[in-house]
């Protein structure tokens, strides 16, 4: 997570957000993480009742991610996040920017 | 295959306990001592070194304790992998591995140690080890799989389509409800469950079939396997079915087949296995590689799905809707904190 900090620096002014949703409501943890890291852009997290991760997107693995173009689609998809993953994802940003 | 995130994400911040004079000591309670202290270390840990020192020591001592494999794991991953000394890490997991006798440690760490054996051109016999377990009891579904998985993986046929039969033998409701005896699923949960398995099982059994020359067979047995076949948020196969299937008929020089089998996972399953196979039946079609990553394009626009719009709240309380910023390049992350 922390290694998306400076992909959201480098292009959120060219139209680029990342979302980043919590999956297992450890509130406090998360929260000390995001201040910790010094992470800035929007971290949501689910519920129950909306159950977003594993209802609606059935994800069980993570850290799972879709890279997402402006018509909403989605492009690519991450599993799990290596050093070095940060050049792929740039590219793929910058082909649908 | 080890949940190295068990030691991270189950931490007891105990105080270190030195195992002391272990004379004075049942070994069952030295053993957990030792455990005990290797997490707390390992949460303060920072270094690779540090992270596999603490799997050694604990190895050095307790070869065959109880928390083996999970030790071995951090060995393999930060001495073998990070640090780059992988005959050093096969030492000591494989010093460990011979002075243990029960078969169930066996079975965990010889599993732990399979890839990294190859690697340094040391092979496990994988029959051997798997025997061992099922000597003194059958193997669980989950345990065939991995097999399977390590089998296919080191073009062991034989063993793979053996324990494709036991696992298909497994794919039932009432093995399925007496391996999760807490789980409260339904039956349509429990049907959708048995379901998954029997395509696991069919899928590996077909690949080896194909690999030992029944290739009639194993596609009439594809083809039926796909019957069953389920799909993730993107339309992902979520067993190697259509991976292996898309495999057999590269084999067979069937580039359309294959290509429409693998696009999925090469596209959305971030599987760079299937992206090489898809490359392979490209230049199979058209004689040269040089369009494919317009083609890639293409398929991507073709097939992406449009993402569901949800609501939920920041740690400020604060509502946003994921349509709400429309238009921008979006990276939607799923994750958790450790």
């Amino acid at each position: 997570m922390p290694r998306l900090q400076p992909l959201y620096e480098k292009y959120r002014d060219r139209g680029f957000r990342v979302v980043a949703v919590e999956a297992t409501h450890d509130t406090e943890t998360a929260k000390k993480f995001i201040a910790d890291k010094g992470l800035t852009y929007t971290f949501l997290e689910d519920n129950d009742d909306a159950n977003v991760v594993r209802g609606l997107f059935d994800v069980h693995s993570f850290p799972t991610a879709y890279v997402i173009d402006r018509r909403g689609k989605i492009m690519y998809y991450h599993l799990g996040f290596e050093p070095g993953d940060e050049k792929a994802i740039a590219k793929q940003i910058e082909t649908l920017l | 295959m080890w949940k190295r995130g068990l030691i991270v994400g189950a931490l007891v911040a105990a105080a270190a306990i030195a195992p002391g004079c272990s004379r004075h000591q049942a070994p069952a309670q030295s053993e957990a001592d030792a455990y005990k202290a290797a997490k707390a270390a390992y949460y303060k840990a920072e270094s690779p070194e540090e992270k596999a020192k603490i799997g050694e020591r604990y190895l050095e001592q307790y070869p065959g304790g109880a928390h083996a494999a999970g030790m071995a794991d951090l060995v393999i991953e930060y001495r073998g992998k990070e640090l780059g000394e992988p005959d050093r890490a096969f030492a000591t997991v494989d010093g460990a591995l011979q002075k243990t006798t029960d078969p169930e440690l066996r079975f965990e760490l010889g599993m732990e140690l399979l890839p990294l054996s190859y690697e340094v051109k040391k092979p496990l016999d994988l029959a051997e080890i798997t025997r061992g377990l099922e000597a003194s009891r059958p193997l669980t579904f989950n345990e065939n799989l991995d097999v399977m998985e390590a089998a296919v993986k080191h073009s062991n046929w034989a063993l793979a389509q053996a324990h494709a039969d036991l696992a298909l033998a497994q794919a039932t409701p009432e093995t399925y409800r007496a391996d999760h005896p807490n789980s409260k699923a339904n039956d349509a949960k429990i049907k959708r469950a048995v379901n998954r398995r029997t395509t696991f099982a069919l899928a590996y059994k077909a690949w080896a079939q194909f690999n030992l020359g029944q290739q009639q067979e194993a596609m009439s047995l594809f083809k039926q396997a796909d019957g069953g076949a389920t799909f993730n948020y993107l339309g992902v196969c979520d067993t190697p079915l259509r991976r292996f299937w898309g495999e057999a008929e590269l084999a067979q020089g069937n580039w359309d087949r294959a290509s429409e089998l693998l696009e999925p996972s090469a596209l959305f399953g971030a599987d760079q296995a299937a992206l090489a196979d898809l490359r392979q039946a490209y230049a199979g079609r058209h004689g040269s590689e040089a369009e494919f990553d317009a083609y890639l394009w293409k398929e991507r626009e073709r097939r992406a799905r449009k993402v569901d719009d949800f609501e939920l709240p920041d740690y400020k309380g604060v509502k946003h809707a994921l349509s709400a910023e429309e238009g921008k390049v979006t990276y939607l992350a799923f994750w958790f904190p450790t």
